[in-house]
């Protein structure tokens, strides 16, 4: 993997997204359905935010045991928005952003994925997954046995 | 008795809604009966709009709202639905305000004890009008009236919201606006069944010249409920024992089985100090532990007897650097000449330490004796 090489190249494209007024229940079944870890958030079109699957189980709160817990969870679900939990303050890349700028980012912060915009337009998203992938796909990554 | 008639079809909200309702209803001891209506042409001809609505007294009418606003329409119903029982048997945590850093140190304490021991906090400000002297004229400012009451009222918003997702976690909060003196006024709330105060010192130093910190020390003595002075930097979670120092403990017997359920309902071990500093002192240890036995067996307790003669010496050896411990002191006073002197032995330990205390005077037992329920 060549790290002066533009995102675009690595970058998962047209990522699953949520609208910014959609419920939690629906993020719930998109993180599922997808096995994914990160959803873009939009209003209009534009990129507003991101809700991570971590935001998401800490909102969530655990398991639910009794009928209690059952109802609370389905309240909270049914009656918050992505706009209720999401992160707002993002950093973004744009697609000719090159990837060591991307690992800089991605060392120097907690998060796991930055959302790559045009135009306030998402067209990608960029996750330290999709780095260790490539990684493990390089062909010129090689185990080198010392001593 | 409260009449209640819960509106709704049987969705997970109206679930949580009656579920919650139920738990605050019986965690105040408020007798109710509870009618579930979940007919949709009983919920057309009740003239409820949205759903779940809980209807008290067939009078008031409160409506949940949906979409990220249920949270704080079921916290508003149910605190209005509190509030027509008269809070119950919840203990009414009385929280004088001036709005400033002691008594937001204050609040953050009692906000903890209300969790603990299930109560309502009644946030209070007392306002002492301004007068100007016009042409002859006594006006009163009535827009500064009207800012610090609404200064209070946005205060209280701010404060009675819980955590996205909780659903009434946070205590009650109530604001209470008074116009008169401080003093006057908390003395006479303090003669509400079922209370305690919270009040927050300025601290060490000049203290006594602010006018907040001895307004905190005038009210150890006149209250007739528990009150607790919180210096700052003393905080709740920081509390690791109770601590309660008294001159005759055989006395004090009422205040012990007070402070005795405290250090129970927190979980807290309870040292007793006993400062001997009469000869003739007929202490009797074993007296304190068969009371501990007897009502309250699960208590990790210690009984320390300190001969001193100097009480200020004794209590600054005691909690002068700690700020782990709740400071229990009662008002106690042999005779007049001790009266004087039990006083400032009261007001040293709240201006000298950097834990809370919680000071417990004649008042109060007397309260304690006549069968009224001050804390549960």
């Amino acid at each position: 993997m060549n790290i002066l090489h533009p995102v675009s190249n690595i970058m998962t494209a047209n990522p699953i997204c949520i609208g910014a007024n959609e419920t939690l229940a629906v993020a719930d079944k998109l993180f599922r359905e997808n096995r994914i870890h990160h959803l873009p958030v939009l209003a209009e079109g534009k990129l507003v935010g991101m809700v991570s699957k971590s935001d998401f189980l800490f909102f969530r709160r655990g398991f639910t045991d009794t009928d209690y817990e059952k109802f609370e969870e389905d309240v909270r679900l049914n009656n918050y928005t992505a706009r209720h939990i999401m992160t707002s303050k993002l950093a973004k890349l744009s697609p000719d952003d090159k990837i060591n700028v991307a690992l800089e980012v991605f060392k120097e912060n907690l998060f796991h994925a930055i959302p790559v915009v045009e135009n306030d337009r998402i067209v990608g998203i960029l996750t330290t997954f999709d780095i260790i992938n490539r990684l493990a796909l390089d062909a010129e990554a090689k185990a080198v046995y010392e001593g | 008795m409260l009449d209640i008639k819960i509106y709704g079809t049987s969705t997970p909200s109206y679930q949580l809604a009656k579920l919650k309702l139920i738990d605050a209803l019986e965690g105040a001891d408020i007798r109710y009966h509870l009618e579930e209506v979940t007919s949709v042409t009983d919920i057309m001809r009740d003239q409820v709009e949205s759903v779940p609505a809980v209807r008290v007294n067939d009078r008031y009418l409160f409506q949940m709202r949906p979409n990220g606003h249920y949270n704080q329409s079921l916290r508003e119903a149910i605190q209005k639905v509190l509030r027509l029982g008269n809070y119950g048997s919840m203990s009414k945590i009385i929280v004088p305000t001036d709005f400033s850093e002691a008594s937001f140190g204050a609040y953050s304490f009692a906000n903890l004890l209300a969790k603990q021991i299930h109560g309502v906090l009644w946030l209070t400000h007392v306002y002492h009008p301004v007068s100007t002297d016009i042409n002859q004229l006594v006006m009163v400012n009535v827009e500064a009236e009207n800012a610090h009451q609404q200064r209070l009222q946005s205060f209280v918003d701010s404060l009675n919201q819980d955590w996205i997702g909780n659903f009434i976690t946070e205590p009650i909060v109530e604001g209470v606006f008074k116009v008169g003196f401080p003093r006057v006024e908390l003395e006479e709330m303090s003669k509400t069944q079922n209370t305690v105060m919270v009040m927050g010192t300025t601290g060490a130093g000049d203290a006594f010249k602010k006018i907040f910190g001895s307004l905190s020390l005038d009210m150890a003595g006149s209250v007739s409920c528990p009150l607790f002075l919180i210096p700052p930097g003393a905080s709740f979670p920081s509390m690791k024992r109770i601590m309660y120092l008294s001159e005759d403990l055989n006395f004090d017997s009422t205040h012990l089985m007070y402070v005795a359920g405290i250090a129970s309902n927190l979980g807290l071990p309870l040292s007793l100090v006993h400062f001997r500093s009469d000869r003739k002192d007929d202490y009797n240890v074993q007296d304190s532990i068969d009371l501990f036995e007897a009502f309250y067996p699960e208590l990790e307790f210690t009984i320390d007897i300190t001969d001193t003669s100097d009480l200020f010496a004794s209590i600054h050896y005691l909690v002068g650097d700690r700020n782990d411990c709740l400071v229990v002191l009662s008002t106690r006073h042999r005779n007049v000449f001790e009266q004087i002197f039990h006083r400032s032995v009261t007001d040293y330990a709240a201006v000298h330490t950097h834990c809370p205390l919680l000071i417990l005077s004649d008042k109060v037992k007397e309260r304690i004796y006549s069968g009224r329920k001050v804390y549960s």
